[in-house]
């Protein structure tokens, strides 16, 4: 893994106006949402980094600014390569369009030239696995064939940036282990990726497969409960430096500072996202760590406003000499919501 | 080298985005392609419907203004006289329609993947243009059925093309640098197609306008264009001078209105 960075990102912040007016944390009614509000990170070459965080908190706002599909309102990003922005599987297919044809067509929407995409339309089209309709409108397709179809033109064009969104949560098994696997490929042949999550499912088969889930024998849940009422929320982590070896979280306006050094060997940044109302009085932090059966079990605890989500971020120090050999990290909260990554990521940033 | 990619909150340059589309062109073509295949795909007659529409609008209103009415054309026969203003209209009104509805009809794509977007008129001004040059096919019989030879001023047809392609790319600026925030703009577009062509000298020859009125006529920047074609067709055919200052309000038109649309053009994928 190179030093050289891919991805720059400084003091993004993102403005939507609303048509109707929402209520602040201050009661105050505005028709300004703030979906991200001073994000700053870097990804070096190489780093797969996953975003995770719940609706609304901005993922989809921060990867839509890093295609270059919306402008931030302030702040600046850089971008060293070619960027794929995979936002949706698709996109820029014409359905009345033939297979090959739209190959080309979604080629040259991503900037290729119709040479370079000549070049890869056997490798893709056999990918693919529909050589015998490749004539045939798209509009013909079933969903499975469509999905291959445009996740093929994907996977085999030159770029260096991955910005993907949530892919795998589409298509079939089949499908879905393909494109895990075009993404393993891609991090062994050492591009950048930044991929976004929703929803845990959507790679917790992936990550069945392909690592061992770790057997939470012995954590103990923390568990706060707000004075006012009901949100108990857990929160467990157990960390591996293998797979997120560099997890760094943006900021909100509520933590500027946005880094507590909770131990020698853990850093721990914490963020929220824009209007989930969290006040620095309303969190607090509790952590500890130990060895569970070879691993780490990080726990923390925060008490959150009522409704909303925080999502935090660790970050092993580099001269952590303890190496794991698996990393989930789990964040369970009283909707059930669950959210985990591995494999594929190896570093975190939650918006 | 590797592409470098700077995102700030500042948009494009003129110039930077010049660079941007010409760097897309191949795209243009490629989108323009996609547009005609798709819209001949599975009819019976094709590109025949090329040619059919703007014919029926010609024999329509020859019958009514011409024939019926019996308006004047000046130099030029009533017939010819329709059939060179209308192509140009044609070519005008399906560059404004097309254009202004294509980023629209494309919002799917540009939330997803960014390219400059006025790729999409653009690419529709190019369907346009190979839609206005089969039908120009249909002028040709007409010069020979009144034995008038063509002016050696054809020689500028080009720029009349040309001329007309930026008064619908200017429009298509205009309302799309302003329509995101403001779709009323967008029920504009139908009233310059369908009553625009009432002021501008298609169907009617321009002398047919009060005196008192006739500088108004150059307000129109289409009128210009329609002049000028009939221009480069027609030896008999004369121009005003208010003609380049008419020219000269369309360019600076076309220049202000891709100014303000390269300042507004990020904001679409907010509201679209």
């Amino acid at each position: 893994m190179s030093s050289e960075v891919a991805i720059r990102v400084e003091n993004v912040s993102k403005r939507y106006h609303m048509r109707h007016p929402v209520t602040t944390d201050t009661e105050e009614e505005t028709h300004e949402l703030w979906a991200l509000k001073d994000v700053s990170f870097e990804i070096k070459k190489g780093e797969s980094v996953g975003i995770i965080g719940p609706n609304g908190s901005g993922k989809s706002t921060l990867l839509k600014i890093l295609a270059g599909v919306t402008k931030p309102t302030s702040g600046k990003v850089e971008i060293f390569g070619r960027v794929a922005s995979i936002l949706d599987i698709g996109a820029g297919f014409h359905t009345e369009l033939s297979g090959r044809e739209n190959v080309f067509l979604n080629g040259q929407i991503h900037g290729f030239t119709k040479k370079e995409i000549a070049a890869k339309f056997d490798a893709i089209v056999e990918f693919s696995g529909i050589e015998k309709f490749i004539d045939e409108p798209v509009k013909n397709y079933s969903n499975g064939m469509y999905l291959r179809l445009a996740f093929s033109i994907m996977a085999h064009l030159d770029f260096d940036v991955y910005l993907l969104d949530e892919v795998l949560a589409v298509g079939d098994e089949n499908f879905q282990n393909k494109s895990a696997e075009c993404i393993t490929k891609w991090k062994d042949e050492g591009r950048t990726l930044l991929i976004i999550y929703h929803d845990f499912n959507s790679i917790k088969n992936v990550i069945n497969r392909e690592i061992d889930i770790l057997k939470f024998s012995g954590h103990s849940n923390i568990s706060i409960a707000k004075n006012d009422s009901e949100t108990a929320e857990e929160w467990d982590f157990v960390w591996n430096d293998n797979y997120l070896d560099r997890v760094c979280i943006p900021t909100d306006r509520l933590f500027r500072r946005g880094k507590i050094t909770l131990s020698s060997k853990i850093i721990l940044y914490i963020t929220a996202a824009s209007g989930s109302g969290l006040a620095a009085s309303d969190i607090y932090t509790l952590a500890d760590l130990e060895k569970v059966e070879g691993h780490f079990v990080i726990k923390l605890g925060f008490k959150l406003a009522v409704g909303r989500y925080i999502f935090q971020i660790l970050q092993p120090l580099v001269n952590s000499h303890e190496v794991l050999d698996s990393c989930i990290v789990h964040v369970t909260q009283n909707h059930g919501t669950y959210f985990t990554f591995g494999q594929e990521v190896n570093s975190v940033i939650i918006v | 080298m590797n592409p470098y990619t700077l995102i700030t909150s500042e948009p494009d340059s003129m110039q930077v985005y010049l660079k941007k589309i010409w760097r897309s062109r191949s795209l243009i073509l490629t989108f323009a392609r996609r547009d005609l295949k798709v819209k001949y795909a599975q009819t019976y007659l094709g590109l025949a419907w090329t040619i059919l529409q703007p014919a029926t609008g010609i024999v329509l209103y020859t019958f009514f203004f011409g024939y019926l009415l019996e308006l004047d054309s000046g130099s030029v026969p009533f017939v010819l006289y329709v059939t060179s203003g209308l192509l140009a209209w044609n070519f005008f009104a399906y560059g404004v329609f097309q254009g202004t509805a294509s980023i629209q009809e494309s919002a799917q794509v540009i939330k997803k993947i960014y390219f400059p977007k006025a790729v999409l008129p653009l690419s529709k001004i190019t369907v346009g243009l190979v839609e206005l040059a089969i039908s120009l096919v249909l002028i040709i019989p007409l010069f020979f059925w009144f034995g008038i030879m063509p002016s050696w001023r054809i020689i500028f047809l080009p720029v009349a093309v040309l001329l007309t392609a930026l008064n619908a790319m200017s429009l298509v600026f205009w309302i799309s640098a302003l329509s995101y925030r403001f779709r009323d703009l967008i029920h504009i577009v139908p009233y310059v197609i369908y009553f625009g062509i009432w002021v501008t000298p298609v169907f009617y020859a321009r002398s047919l306008i009060p005196e008192i009125l006739q500088p108004l006529v150059w307000v129109n920047p289409m009128a210009a264009s329609v002049e000028f074609w009939r221009w480069c067709y027609f030896d008999a055919y004369d121009i005003s001078p208010l003609f380049s200052l008419s020219v000269g309000f369309n360019l600076l038109l076309v220049i202000i209105g891709f100014w303000v649309y390269t300042r507004n053009e990020t904001k679409f994928t907010d509201f679209a």
